[in-house]
């Protein structure tokens, strides 16, 4: 009899779902006992009965419900347009349908591989349809907004969803080339979407072009896969739980990034025999793992940047420089301590101020993103007392970064200094760069910092632990 | 002054203690085999010396430099050869052997000489500028012993050496081993060829669940009784 493929799937995700709800389970029980249980139940179902039974908090909220709605039937066309970009996105570390080690087991035993990713690929679309359903459900009967606008909003949602599946899985066995090409073929959509301005018409171009590129790719779908590739980042994004990572202690591994930089032949070219060299390579390799968290780090400062421009009180846009400079700088020391912290750097001696110094270049370059709103809000408040307070800026920013890397280097080699005073002196100069645009005077104490700046730039941890 | 000093160390994974009081000392030019069943605790105290994972209690000191208050200088006085090669797929092979060439501090002309030698016994000149993936995994683990190899280190630290290496080249790495006891270095060396390491090995440590239940010279000892047993 021929063995049933679809029992031996089923049989596997009900194992896999079992194993994660037992490692949950685990992981729930050490942070929270019967006690801390009982208290979080009360406590929740009092904050829901106050909120949605008593309360009706979401009526309080019915206009900003109603404006969502009408900006949301109003750039319906525009917005569905910009969906498939997401998909380009994922498909640098993610191959859009679950093909784990797990999956490859099976198609080692009599199951052909394509029926599997078949299979895996419409529990994708079930469970898919499933939280949208629910999701949408929940919308529909706690707020105001319209059935039918919602049912528009999530059809489509799980339209896209299903016609880039095959796209996404295309693009993340191929070069950036590729994605590219797709990247030129959406702007071209939205350009045309833009123009025309028309819910119907992009909704017809939409599905059409993702019909077109179905058909088109599916005698593609199994030529130049890269399984190991895939099975790697699909166990990665699979296992790696954040909170069973928290509380366990236990790392999980980034995944292996495959970059294009690694086809250069240049990169094969031996180091020159110097640590600057050498660690202006590692620090790549770091950045490239981490790629999405520093788009992040970068984008939402950025973000807040540009927004404080449209708000006329001044006093926020300093507060924000403020929050950026310290956000900026503590997100960065954890890019520098991971370096240290997983594979081979982790096992190989350091010398952590060649580390830092190396390290400098690769903090100012992903700083310039974060001044460019400031230009325009400069050039817009210009007074003669501008350049001070950049001067104040760049110096805080800069003494900012010194007494966080420092801390970490502290902290990497086990030296006990506390840095207890920096942190309170970066405080100080922070509460200086706000002050300094209700009283622009302030800036003038930029020259304080200097002293302060150069014994953070002598820092050393030397050999003997001192 | 012993070149490996661990002193009453315990380890504890998840809330389970790995590593029970781990007391023993390895002094210069001496080879300690760290012996037992699967599962006894021998890479985790591996690990717990090289720093990958924390000691819960205890001192671990290598040639006078304390884990705990001299870690730098801690890191430059051993050299790590894992059981599973931790080679960065960015880095080709040259580029491995100058990153390692760079921590330890070794000269260039010095390093240069080195990779020769060590690349040649290896039969691994033609592989210089590859990428570990496209090498084999026994060629990956050769790579690895020559990045350990490398710098001159008081202490050698190696866990399963002899995974994946064909015969020549487990001949030319036991020279080699041999050739750093004759500079001085201790070795602390796990295995499960126990007749290989009876070979190398001056003195003997054996774990059981975590705990160091015997030791003694490697001529006194016999085998590992079954684990069940």
């Amino acid at each position: 009899m021929k063995p049933s493929i679809l029992w031996a799937y089923t049989f596997l995700g009900r194992q896999r779902f079992k194993k994660k709800m037992n490692i949950y389970q685990l992981t729930l029980r050490t942070v929270i006992d019967k006690t801390i249980a009982f208290y979080l139940a009360v406590f929740f179902g009092y904050l829901f009965m106050t909120m949605f039974v008593f309360g009706n908090v979401l009526s309080e909220y019915e206009e900003q419900f109603l404006w969502m709605q009408s900006q949301g039937e109003r750039y319906f066309h525009l917005l569905i347009a910009v969906i498939p970009f997401r998909y380009i996105f994922l498909s640098f570390r993610h191959p859009g349908v679950m093909f784990s080690s797990s999956e490859y087991q099976l198609s080692l035993l009599p199951y052909s591989r394509q029926h599997i990713w078949f299979l895996s690929f419409f529990n994708k679309v079930i469970k898919r349809l499933f939280v949208m359903v629910l999701i949408g459900l929940c919308l529909f009967l706690l707020t105001p907004i319209s059935g039918i606008f919602i049912l528009k909003y999530f059809g489509m949602f799980f339209l896209i969803d299903f016609g880039m599946t095959i796209p996404q899985w295309f693009m993340f066995q191929r070069n950036i080339l590729i994605k590219m090409l797709f990247w030129f073929v959406f702007v071209t959509i939205n350009g045309i979407v833009f123009i025309v301005q028309s819910d119907p018409f992009s909704v017809v171009m939409l599905i059409s072009v993702l019909l077109i590129l179905n058909i088109l790719l599916y005698p593609r779908l199994f030529v130049g896969v890269d399984w190991g590739k895939v099975i790697t980042l699909c166990d990665y994004h699979l296992w790696n739980m954040a909170f069973v990572s928290r509380v366990s202690q236990v790392r999980i591994k980034p995944q292996r990034k495959y970059s294009l930089m690694r086809k250069l032949t240049y990169r094969k070219k031996p180091f020159h025999y110097t640590s600057q060299s050498i660690h202006h390579r590692l620090w790549q390799i770091v950045f490239i793992r981490n790629i999405e968290y520093i788009i992040q780090l970068i984008g939402i400062l950025v973000l807040m940047l540009a927004v404080l421009n449209y708000i006329p009180k001044a006093g926020f846009m300093f507060i924000g420089i403020a929050v950026a400079l310290y956000a900026y700088a503590a997100g960065t020391t954890s890019f520098f301590t991971n370096q240290f912290q997983a594979d081979l750097v982790e096992v190989l001696p350091w010398d952590l101020m060649a580390y830092k110094q190396s390290f400098l270049k690769w903090y100012i370059m992903g700083s310039l993103p974060i001044l460019v709103p400031l230009v325009p809000y400069f050039i817009l408040h210009f007074t003669w007392w501008v350049p001070v307070q950049i001067l104040l800026i760049l110096l805080t920013g800069i003494y900012i970064y010194h007494v966080e890397i420092n801390y970490s280097i502290a902290v990497l080699s086990k030296a006990k200094i506390a840095f207890v005073k920096e942190r309170w002196i970066s405080f100080i100069f922070l509460c200086l760069v706000v002050g300094s645009s209700p009283y622009p005077i302030v800036a003038c104490l930029f020259p304080i910092i200097f002293p302060f700046l150069i014994e953070q730039r002598s820092f050393s941890i030397l050999y003997d632990g001192s | 002054m012993p070149t490996l000093l661990v002193d009453s160390v315990s380890t504890v994974l998840s809330k389970k203690r790995i590593l029970e009081a781990i007391t023993f000392e390895l002094h210069k030019g001496e080879v300690l085999a760290l012996v037992g069943h699967n599962g006894a605790g021998k890479s985790t105290l591996i690990k717990t010396i090289v720093g990958v994972l924390n000691k819960t209690s205890g001192n671990i000191v290598i040639n006078g430099s304390d884990q705990d208050d001299d870690l730098l200088s801690y890191k430059q006085s051993f050299s790590y050869l894992p059981e599973e090669p931790l080679l960065l797929s960015e880095l080709t092979v040259l580029q491995h052997f100058q990153l390692y060439g760079k921590s330890y501090q070794i000269s260039e002309t010095s390093l240069h000489e080195r990779i020769d030698d060590y690349v040649t016994g290896f039969e691994l000149t033609d592989k210089l500028n590859e990428y570990p993936e496209s090498l084999s995994k026994g060629m990956r683990q050769k790579v690895q012993t020559i990045c350990a190899f490398l710098p001159d280190t008081p202490l050698l630290i190696i866990d399963e050496p002899f995974m994946g290496l064909d015969v020549y080249a487990i001949a030319y790495f036991e020279q080699l081993l041999k050739d750093k006891i004759v500079k001085g270095t201790s070795i602390l060396i796990t295995s499960h060829q126990l007749d290989r390491v009876k070979n190398i090995a001056d003195r003997y440590v054996l774990l059981q669940e975590g705990k160091l239940v015997q030791s003694g010279s490697i001529d006194d000892f016999d085998t590992i009784t079954r684990r069940t047993e």
